[in-house]
């Protein structure tokens, strides 16, 4: 497969992955400030804040925004424009990105996202001011399981479907390993007073990666910090849990390379590998205490790692950029 | 039968009436169909394929939004009689050309013969220098060629150019026809319509048998300019369509003169390239060097006949409209044959009792530079303000090779929804002839419709729409 192609594709899973978790991140962080005592005032912080810190970076986010609320949080994930990972930023990516591959989409595919990209652009901005973020949310959440579905049903399982499933759950690893390391730093700031156990904000931490159910019957009884992030970050059967995704993104690597579409023992096969060897070592281990902040760090390192790795050996990373002056050439061709 | 409520032919040759509410013996039974359908049904199945077409994203930019390509519902027919005409004529015209653009890079006795001037030929904007005596696989140049028909007053078939660069509009040939169906199945009952969903394949068919010799299973590339382009959404269909794959220069490399794609695992052997690019771009190392859409070392492999390249390079000779005037000779003289297909009168600026007649009678005629394609670098002589005409003739006295005239041909109109009932719009049809070991012409082909009124101008970058193309099988 086309290097180029197969980082497009990669891409396209990638940033449809990040506007559906951001849409959920959105949803969650609403209720919570709706709910909590923190709906208000400096309590508001609690649950604005740690979602920037999930979803891009503070320093961006306070260059143009004075300070982290029900509106500025809202507006920043969604269309703002001084967001390179705003929804609409992910979502007009992940179109144009289409568009640049079509011809090894299966046309539904292509439709599904086209088509949420044309019912976003019908959205009008200041609706999520007005009627708040639940609708515009529900919507991108729907448009994303519908692509899913359609690359599910309609894709050969070839190397570009290897290449989606890669970049989509290596992206959700990485949103889950950022959601507990949040919480657990909020965590830390708050926990002055031992006594008071955010429990409130922990379970909103479960509705992020609709994990909430799927954790219920698992263990309903101990619902404490330490247990929901194991549970996020190491539980091997739910589709969100790190350990789970990690999982799926060595299986692609080691599927890729079983089709001859990379070259044997690549570097990024290496990195899954050791990945899962951490995730496996740190399910031996009793779960708690200062190291599994650490531990989440190591392991967002190394999913960067493995991204890097892919860029290197797999995409040619040397030419991975449109040469500046492409477009207004081929605009130019005569296509009489 | 209100969507045809004050339908008028305004003297015109109509494509589907004989009379007003006397239509065709073969648009009948469309006819009464059609009688029978509320207005607000086609309208409102009109606007469902509108809404398909974003969808696909065959689309163009107008004033920064995307709007989808104009597609009318009303299908245009040709009988079976009228096809097996056309269908002859075109395959002779292609067979010509590319023999005349053969003799060109190679001979030239056509030239020797004194069949056209050798001044003409080298003057030539599409010439390409490079590409004398080259051959390429079977000796072909040209794999696709776009020629646009006009009908006249009488209903009289005429070629009005040759496109053997990139003609695009194939795929739209294609999809016109499978929304068509979906939009308006009923139209099909008791009509027999040859199909046209296999284009793709006949496409794949030419180009895999113009490979270079002696390799099995060629591996065949679409070599797109990239998503700016205005035609990529038809690079993109085709490729996916003959199931090749879709390449920019930049994914392309060539290695001991040849040509490989840059996968994932490694590079892999390219044999046939179709591109959609010009000649001047394919190669910054031999062509022009600030191209950023070519493949540095590609001319070399295809002159050495390790690659082929579709259509070759150079073909543009052809498409040259004061080429266009000799065209009918030069298929006597390589064909030995009389031609088939009527031609618009043409004046050659170049002669000076043509020029000055030309330049006395702007007001009636055509006026187009000989290298001009799009309906750009043209003069609708009736339809231009007396400073326009001024302009041009300045421009044509400065450069008399660069311009051809032609009588101007009053266009043959069909039906067209415009709002909520059917207007007369002029029409073309751009029959594609796909060329491997022999001339296969593509039943129908795109009918072209110039959607403002009295407009002459069908192309899709100045407001033209396209209809589906009947040809009906008994």
């Amino acid at each position: 497969m086309l290097a180029r192609v197969a980082q497009t594709l990669y891409w396209i899973a990638r940033d449809l992955e990040r506007a559906e978790s951001f849409a959920r991140l959105l949803e969650v962080g609403q209720a919570a400030a709706l709910e909590g005592d923190s709906s208000n005032g400096a309590g508001g912080r609690l649950v604005w804040e740690p979602l920037v810190e999930i979803a891009g970076d503070m320093d961006r986010f306070l260059a143009t925004h004075r300070r982290a609320d029900e509106r500025s949080v809202p507006w920043f994930l969604t269309f703002g424009r001084d967001n390179p990972d705003s929804i609409v930023a992910c979502l007009n990516r992940a179109r144009e990105n289409a568009r640049s591959v079509r011809d090894r989409l299966p046309t539904e595919v292509w439709e599904g996202i086209n088509d949420a990209w044309l019912d976003l652009i019908e959205w009008p901005p200041e609706r999520i001011t007005r009627d708040g973020v639940y609708p515009f949310c529900q919507g991108i959440r729907r448009s994303s399981y519908l692509i899913l579905g359609l690359v599910e049903q309609s894709m050969r399982r070839d190397e570009g479907w290897q290449f989606m499933r890669l970049g989509r759950f290596l992206e959700r690893a990485e949103r889950s390993a950022r959601l507990v390391q949040a919480s657990q730093s909020a965590q830390a700031r708050n926990s002055l007073d031992e006594d008071v156990l955010d429990l409130h904000g922990w379970r909103a931490l479960l509705g992020d990666a609709s994990a909430h159910e799927a954790y219920l019957q698992v263990d309903a009884s101990a619902l404490s910090p330490e247990s929901i992030s194991r549970f996020l970050m190491l539980d091997p059967r739910f589709p969100r849990s790190v350990a789970f995704c990690l999982g799926e993104v060595e299986s692609a690597i080691g599927d890729l390379v079983a089709m001859d579409a990379m070259a044997p023992n690549p570097a990024p096969l290496v990195l899954a590998r050791t990945a899962r060897d951490m995730v496996e070592g740190a399910a031996r281990k009793p779960w708690g205490g200062p190291e599994v902040a650490d531990f989440i760090e190591r392991l967002l390192a190394r999913c960067t790692s493995i991204d890097l790795a892919l860029g290197d050996s797999c995409f040619l990373a040397a030419y991975e950029r449109t040469p500046i002056g492409q477009h207004a050439q081929a605009s130019r061709q005569a296509q009489n | 039968m209100p969507l045809f409520t004050d339908y008028t032919t305004d003297g015109f040759f109509d494509e589907m009436f004989e009379a007003p509410d006397l239509p065709r013996e073969e648009y009948r039974r469309l006819f009464s169909g059609l009688k029978m359908l509320r207005p607000a049904t086609f309208t409102a199945r009109s606007a469902l394929v509108d809404r398909a077409y974003l969808t696909q994203g065959i689309t163009f930019a107008h004033g920064g939004r995307e709007q989808p390509f104009p597609f009318d519902l009303l299908p245009r027919l040709i009988t079976a009689g009228e096809w097996v005409d056309l269908q002859q004529g075109l395959a002779q015209r292609v067979r010509a050309l590319d023999r005349f653009i053969a003799d060109i890079y190679g001979e030239r006795r056509a030239v020797a013969d004194g069949v056209i001037p050798n001044a003409l030929v080298s003057t030539c904007e599409g010439y390409v220098r490079e590409m004398v005596g080259v051959v390429p696989p079977l000796g072909r140049f040209v794999h696709v060629a776009g020629i646009d028909l006009v009908r006249d007053d009488h209903g009289t078939w005429r070629v009005l150019e040759d496109n053997l660069r990139c003609p695009s509009g194939l795929s739209y040939v294609v999809q016109n026809r499978a929304f068509m169906r979906r939009a308006f199945p009923e139209a099909f009952s008791d009509h027999h319509v040859e199909p046209v969903g296999h284009a793709p394949f006949l496409l794949l068919s030419a180009l895999m048998a113009s490979a270079p010799e002696g390799r099995d299973s060629p591996r065949v590339v679409v070599l797109t300019p990239g998503p700016a382009n205005a035609a990529y959404y038809e690079h993109a269909f085709l490729a996916q369509q003959m199931g090749v794959p879709l390449v920019e220069g930049r994914d392309l490399t060539v290695r001991d003169r040849r040509v490989y794609l840059r996968t994932t695992a490694g590079r892999e052997r390219v044999d046939v390239i179709y591109r959609r690019i010009d000649d001047g771009f394919l190669d910054p190392a031999a062509l022009q060097a600030d191209s950023l859409l070519g493949v540095a070392g590609l001319m070399q492999s295809f002159r050495e006949g390790r690659v082929a390249v579709c259509n070759a390079v150079g073909t543009g000779v052809a498409d040259d409209k004061a080429v266009y005037a000799y065209v009918p000779d030069l298929i006597r003289y390589f064909l030995g044959e009389e031609p088939m297909l009527e031609q618009v009168p043409t004046y050659l600026l170049g002669r000076e009792d043509e020029r000055e007649y030309v330049l006395a009678n702007l007001d009636s005629l055509v006026v187009k530079a000989v290298d001009g394609a799009g309906g750009y670098g043209m003069l609708i002589g009736p339809h231009a303000t007396p400073g326009e005409r001024q302009a041009f003739a300045k421009r044509v006295r400065a450069n008399p090779r660069g311009y051809i005239a032609q009588e101007t041909i009053r266009l043959s109109r069909a039906p067209t929804l415009v709002g909520d009932r059917f207007r007369a719009r002029h029409v073309d049809l751009r029959p594609f002839i796909l060329y491997g070991e022999h001339p296969v012409v593509v039943p129908g082909g795109l009918t072209r419709v110039a959607l403002r009124d009295g407009s002459l101008v069908v192309n899709s970058s100045q407001g033209g729409g396209s209809k589906d193309t009947w040809v009906l099988s008994d």
